[in-house]
């Protein structure tokens, strides 16, 4: 789907999340946390200029030696 | 020596007078504790001070060293804690009230450490709430910067740099996830030193981000935070992030010289948006370490803006993980950063967190390309100074408030867990301190610490006293 064809994240669409989260987030919270959600949405769409096609996620613990 | 004018060694000086029985460790902490008691209500540096506890603990090392049972460079020396390194049987807030009557049954790896080198734990040191920056709610009342009563210390880790800049303790063990030991350190005059991950153990504090998180000491110079590093440094078995690697004498890894040595600059990244007088000092500090024998050469790194992006989504997923059960169960009883950090965590998907990751390991391959052809890296600690309590945060780049911006020269380095340090470069024409950083491959932390004691050897920057008294 391209970036353009997404749907853009509303407080209503926040509100149904959170309460599927079971986080304790009323309307007016929804309200402030849409715009906030929608940046970090759009930065992890502007990761997909980056190939990673064939890129591993980096392991939590990297260098692990017993 | 005035009792009073102990507080004004660093540590290493103060470990020389005790190491020879010139001065006592009782004597050393009451100077301490009273320094404390006159100063800590204008500073805020202390969640907790331990007064007790230390003096009990100063006894014993008087004790040992009258017997001649001397265990080195640490042994009755007063240091501080933030307070989300556990100290058995006393409390834990991690800054925040969800957690402000946690007292943990045992102590941190480093607080063994700590205490098996006969150091003197005088209190839990300030911090952002959970250790989230870039702004804080301070539940515990506001930590100062010694520099300007005006002005905030960075964080997370404020009252460690705080109360060494302000002569409260000699040194201090903070945490880093994205800049939280050298941020402050920069900003209150201090050094902040971050180890390669996995070098210090981070068992027995409460995380923020377990890849990320790194444990290091905010001391007055380079060699106190070397002598620090004797101390906590060492496999872990209770931490599965840690190294099972030889560990260096640090101390001895700070003598010798420049010559030769590649030191690598970028001038796009690390220079857009950076204040002119941060610019002039750092740009002084390269000219010096030139003088030493460095060669400067550019580097560049392509994805850096990206690598931004990927820290914050690694930091605020595992963030959300952390704090899962806290935020559904408590969340007005989180500060306002701490609380929006954790929700919108919350909100990332399994594939976000995986793609953050994925951009993580294209940043490690292009760190590892680039230090192929340089040493070591130079860049601002951070890219403007300390910001006023009272004012919107300063606009660095036309984007990120400063305080944000001031994060985005560390916390790359975090996403590839190398050792990075700041030290005191220099002053602004208001008084406020600029900070030099220096970053390393992993595990050539001694190299690291090696080249910012040449530069402040060549400086007398960490000389200087805050206008505190």
């Amino acid at each position: 789907m391209a970036k353009s064809d997404k749907k853009k994240i509303t407080p209503e669409i926040t509100k149904q999340i959170a309460d599927v989260l079971g986080l304790d987030i009323d309307e007016a919270r929804a309200a402030e946390l849409a715009p906030q959600i929608q940046a970090l949405r759009d930065g992890i769409d502007a990761m997909d200029e980056l190939e990673l096609t064939d890129v591993e996620p980096a392991p939590l613990f990297p260098m692990r030696q017993e | 020596m005035d009792e009073r004018e102990l507080c004004f060694l660093s540590l290493s000086e103060v470990s020389q007078l005790i190491g020879s029985r010139e001065v006592s460790p009782v004597a050393v902490t009451r100077a301490i504790l009273d320094r404390i008691a006159e100063k800590d209500a204008t500073i805020g540096a202390y969640v907790t001070v331990m007064g007790e506890a230390a003096l009990e603990s100063a006894r014993e090392a008087e004790r040992e060293i009258e017997q001649g049972r001397y265990r080195g460079p640490l042994h009755g020396v007063p240091v501080s804690l933030k307070d989300i390194i556990y100290v058995k049987g006393v409390r834990n807030t991690a800054g925040s009230k969800v957690m402000a009557d946690f007292v943990p049954d045992h102590d941190a790896t480093v607080t063994q450490k700590l205490r098996s080198a006969g150091a003197v734990i005088v209190g839990k040191a300030q911090l952002y709430e959970f250790a989230m920056g870039p702004k804080t709610t301070y539940h515990f009342g506001p930590t100062r910067n010694p520099w300007d009563l005006n002005r905030v210390t960075s964080g997370s880790s404020s009252g460690g740099a705080a109360g060494v800049s302000a002569f409260l303790c000699y040194g201090s063990l903070g945490t880093d996830t994205g800049g939280s030991i050298r941020g402050p350190a920069s900003w209150c005059g201090v050094v902040g030193y971050k180890p390669t991950y996995g070098v210090v153990s981070r068992y027995g504090v409460t995380p923020l981000s377990w890849c990320m998180d790194h444990v290091g000491p905010i001391t007055r110079t380079v060699r106190d935070a070397a002598l620090m590093m004797n101390a906590i440094a060492g496999y872990d078995p209770e931490d599965p992030g840690s190294l099972n690697v030889p560990v260096p004498d640090y101390a001895a890894a700070l003598e010798g010289d420049l010559g030769g040595l590649r030191i690598g600059i970028d001038t796009e990244f690390f220079f857009d948006g950076l204040n002119p007088e941060v610019e002039a000092a750092f740009r002084q500090a390269l000219q010096a370490l030139q003088s030493a024998g460095a060669n400067i050469r550019e580097v560049s790194f392509p994805s850096m803006d990206l690598a931004q992006s990927a820290h914050s989504l690694i930091l605020l997923a595992e963030a959300a993980s952390v704090h899962e059960e806290r935020i559904r169960g408590s969340a007005k009883l989180f500060g306002a950063n701490a609380r929006t950090r954790t929700e919108l965590g919350s909100f990332l998907m399994a594939t976000d967190y995986l793609k953050a990751q994925r951009v993580r390991t294209l940043f490690q391959k292009e760190f590892a390309q680039v230090m192929k052809g340089v040493d070591v890296l130079a860049t601002p600690a951070s890219p403007a100074p300390a910001s006023r309590f009272d004012e919107p945060p300063p606009r660095a780049d036309g984007k990120q408030a400063a305080r944000s911006a001031a994060n985005r020269f560390r916390r790359p380095f975090n996403l590839v867990g190398a050792p990075a340090i700041s030290v005191p470069c220099g002053f602004t024409e208001a008084g406020l301190p600029i900070g030099l950083q220096i970053v390393g491959r992993p595990l050539e932390d001694g190299l690291v610490l090696k080249v910012a004691h040449i530069y402040e050897q060549m400086t007398d920057w960490h000389r200087r006293r805050p206008p505190i008294g």
